[in-house]
């Protein structure tokens, strides 16, 4: 045993917790959705039948920038997307026009589906019925109030940070794909069913091949998912690999999507005069129309793909344009309050209510065709610099950086992606001055804010510019046989970590104790990264708990999303061999089920023990280990001897059954060796066979003539839990002493084996 | 319209076509990278 406690400084930690899928639902939600409903009918009025050409050129020029935008998010995969690489390669003022842009572009964005949703909804109140126009709200009035709602409901949220998981967004991604294909299938079935189905499509052009140009510039918007992606790119599991994936993988998905949906749109409708004008003349509700006219209930239906889909863009783009607020002061390019996270909600506040007002101002002031393109403009102009940007990245840092993809025909394709943005931004001048006009305002405030305020700040930062392109390195001497204790705040003085003690004082082994800080999924891990400074007080209190007890410890603070998802990565980075955690609170129907514990119980890269803490005595004397027939102990066995050594404390293994059997025998025999071969003297170990008519009763006694009980986890007792309700939860409940829940870690392969296993013998015990 | 037609169909091959080449280039590129470079060291940040 090493004698000399070692205590490793404070660390922290953040975690990463989306996976390639959740990052491309993210991309195709971003896309499929709130701009195809609201942009379509516009973009036909504008380019008729073309439009299904603008959306399929559109696929090609952006593939241009989506690989630039995949190669630069697989090597600096860093909240900030596009701005970040700019200021990373240029600078200066480029550095703070791309972030300017950036931030207004994204909450712009918002703006057209808020706007979008106000249109929605209005129309949904008076198909109900609703008698609003009763009350002498013109119907502008009405779409434009219920926008604003909808921005302020969202801020709201935002500025409490309680907002949709992972898996809820994956849902409504999947709910609005679900919208899209009937709409598609019902349009299609319309089509194939007339006697001329193309009829609709002749002239393909009718306002000139020009405005397919128009029409592409317009909707590039729709198309620009990636940036959404590689603004998540700090959370993301692997993201050298996953990001460039999902970028690709997203676009294939969607701009065929796309296409079909505007086949579908101009083939399907009848009007008196031409299809496009019918939808154009309709403008963001040009889709709700025409699937009224194909498809039962078709109006409803689009409405609410509608309402869900300009919802969830109106929450990723608030939630990304206020990243891009937050990290602009955190540069200090915008005034340092810009960076305040709240203490109480976690969300970086005063740069969300920054974007809360330019999305109402738009909202509130400016037309939905100008909202969309002023934000095209903006967008567009920013990926020309991100194209710039991939250059000189690539130049400076390419010998040094991990990429995990390059893009082929190196310079060409930036090149070439720069002068065809640039070619749609100059086109949208013929749609919409006033969006130009608007955008080169914002430009032009942008460049004064930096000659008289953000420059002189930035200099100073400027230095180290290039040594944050990479900074990632292991948490030093945590490597070998080591136990990972979850502590929570106020609970320093908890059973599990005296258990952890124990273990590692008997194993040699050094204790890594994590403390998670949770914070929203609006606030970034990273942005967060200060939160931990608040855990010192916590730090304090194990060094004298490793000083006290004699073991090595490293305390680590952690900022995530998810404090199941966070255990499992840190185990897995250090390469843990053993994890503990408390389990606490409210019991619920007497089910460890849905607590931490559990999620981390189903999906662990080490073995577990969730610790139900009753206490404990100022010595351990005695341990009682109760173990099914089945289990000869893989990992609960050594486990628990050596929590026994660690205490000095006798133990008891007990299990349950005819004790005359023969397999009892011989498990009796297998056990006591594999005890004596683990180093447990032959005076400290008592093995008892009992046949009790009542499991839980018989456990919680013997937990009470114990100082810890320790048994395995629910699949370890199958025979019992169906009938009983889990087996291990209900003593944990009953008992009045600690008592530790294990479970190993076994192959994919070995649990499916076991869920067959237990099927066939409920089964047999049901007949 | 056939023209509009043929030439829609065109780029949308040409973009599914590339981009499932560009998927399965990352897999050659990483470990090009890495024996250039090395395997990163697995993630840390010290912020």
């Amino acid at each position: 045993m090493k004698d000399k406690p070692v205590i490793e400084a404070e660390d922290s930690y953040l975690s990463r917790d989306l996976t390639e899928f959740d990052i491309t639902m993210i991309g195709v939600g971003a896309m499929i959705g709130a701009g195809i409903f609201v942009l379509t009918g516009i973009a036909a009025g504008t380019a008729g039948p073309g439009l299904l050409l603008a959306f399929a050129l559109n696929g090609i020029v952006t593939i241009f920038t989506a690989m630039v935008y995949a190669e630069l998010g697989s090597a600096i995969p860093e909240s900030g997307g596009g701005y970040l690489w700019v200021k990373e390669a240029f600078g200066g003022s480029q550095g703070f026009l791309a972030g300017w842009m950036s931030w207004f572009s994204h909450a712009v964005a918002g703006a057209l589906y808020a706007l979008g949703f106000g249109s929605y909804g209005a129309l949904l109140l008076k198909d109900l019925g609703v008698p609003l126009h009763h009350l002498g709200l013109a119907q502008g009035w009405i779409e434009k109030g219920l926008a604003v709602l909808v921005v302020l409901l969202f801020l709201a949220i935002h500025y409490r940070g309680t907002s949709e998981t992972g898996m809820t967004g994956n849902i409504v991604t999947l709910g609005k794909l679900a919208v899209i294909g009937v709409f598609i299938a019902g349009g299609l079935w319309r089509i194939f069913t007339r006697p001329a189905p193309l009829a609709h499509f002749a002239p393909f052009f009718p306002t000139g091949v020009g405005s397919v140009f128009v029409a592409m510039g317009f909707t590039f918007i729709a198309f620009e998912g990636y940036e959404i992606i590689v603004q998540a790119g700090e959370e993301v599991k692997n993201p050298r690999r996953s990001i460039p994936r999902a970028i690709f993988w997203a676009l294939i998905v969607v701009v065929p999507i796309y296409v079909l949906v505007g086949f579908a749109a101009l083939g399907a409708v009848d009007s008196a005069g031409p299809t496009w004008q019918y939808l154009g003349q309709f403008k963001e509700l040009g889709l709700v129309k025409a699937a009224g006219q194909f498809l039962p209930y078709g109006t409803y239906l689009l409405l609410l793909g509608g309402l869900l889909s300009t919802v969830s863009a109106l929450n990723a783009t608030t939630f990304s344009s206020t990243r891009v607020a937050f990290a602009m002061g955190r540069d200090r390019s915008l005034p340092d309050f810009f960076a305040r996270i709240h203490a109480g909600n976690r969300t970086p506040y005063l740069a969300l209510f920054g974007t809360g007002a330019i999305i109402l101002a738009m909202v509130a002031f400016i037309p939905i065709e100008d909202v969309a393109t002023a934000a095209d403009v903006m967008f567009l102009l920013l990926f020309i610099q991100v194209n710039g940007a991939v250059l000189k990245i690539r130049r400076e840092f390419g010998e040094r950086l991990h990429y995990g993809y390059l893009l082929p025909f190196y310079p060409a394709v930036p090149v070439i992606g720069g002068l065809l943005q640039a070619a749609l931004a100059i086109y949208l001048y013929r749609f919409s001055p006033k969006a130009w006009y608007l955008a080169g305002g914002w430009i032009v405030v942008g460049a004064g804010l930096y000659l008289a305020y953000a420059r002189g700040r930035l200099q100073a930062k400027e230095e180290s510019r290039i040594a944050r392109v990479r900074q990632m390195e292991r948490v030093p001497g945590t490597r070998g046989p080591e136990v990972l204790v979850a502590v929570a705040k106020g609970a320093e003085a908890a059973v599990e970590l005296e258990i952890a003690g124990a273990l590692a004082r008997s194993m040699e082994a050094g204790i890594v104790a994590v403390h998670v800080v949770r914070v929203p999924r609006q606030t970034s891990p990273r942005v967060a990264a200060g939160l931990t400074t608040a855990s010192g007080d916590l730090v304090s209190k194990l060094e004298r708990f490793a000083k006290n007890r004699k073991v090595n410890l490293h305390s680590l603070v952690a900022v995530g999303h998810s404090v199941s998802q966070v255990m499992r990565e840190v185990a897995e980075q250090q390469e843990v061999k053993l994890i503990l955690l408390g389990w606490r609170g409210v019991l619920s129907r007497s089910r460890i089920r849905g607590s931490i514990a559990d999620a981390l119980l189903r999906k662990s890269p080490a073995h577990v023990l969730v610790v139900r803490d009753k206490g404990l005595p100022e010595r351990v004397e005695k341990i009682t280990l109760a173990l099914s027939p089945q289990n000869v102990g893989e990992f609960i066995l050594p486990a628990t001897v050596a929590m026994a050594r660690g205490f000095d404390a006798a133990l008891r293994i007990v299990t349950y059954g005819d004790p005359d059997a023969e397999p009892l025998r011989d498990w009796q025999e297998k056990v006591g060796r594999r005890c004596r071969e683990q180093g447990l003297e032959e005076s400290r170990l008592d093995l008892k066979i009992s046949a009790p008519t009542d499991l839980v009763k018989a456990l919680v006694r013997e937990a009470e003539q114990a100082d810890i009980l320790v048994m395995g986890a629910s699949r370890d007792w199958v025979d019992y839990d169906h009938l009983l309700g889990a087996l291990p939860d209900r003593v944990a409940e009953a008992s009045t002493k600690t008592v530790v829940i294990a479970k190993g870690t076994e192959p994919k392969i070995m649990s499916l084996a076991r869920r067959v296993e237990f099927y066939f013998r409920r089964s047999r015990m049901r007949s | 319209m056939v023209y509009g037609f043929l030439l829609t169909g065109i780029a949308l091959v040409v973009l599914v076509v590339w981009g499932l080449i560009e998927i399965r280039r990352i897999d050659r590129i990483i470990a090009a990278v890495d024996r250039k470079l090395g395997p990163p060291e697995k993630e840390k940040d010290r912020s």
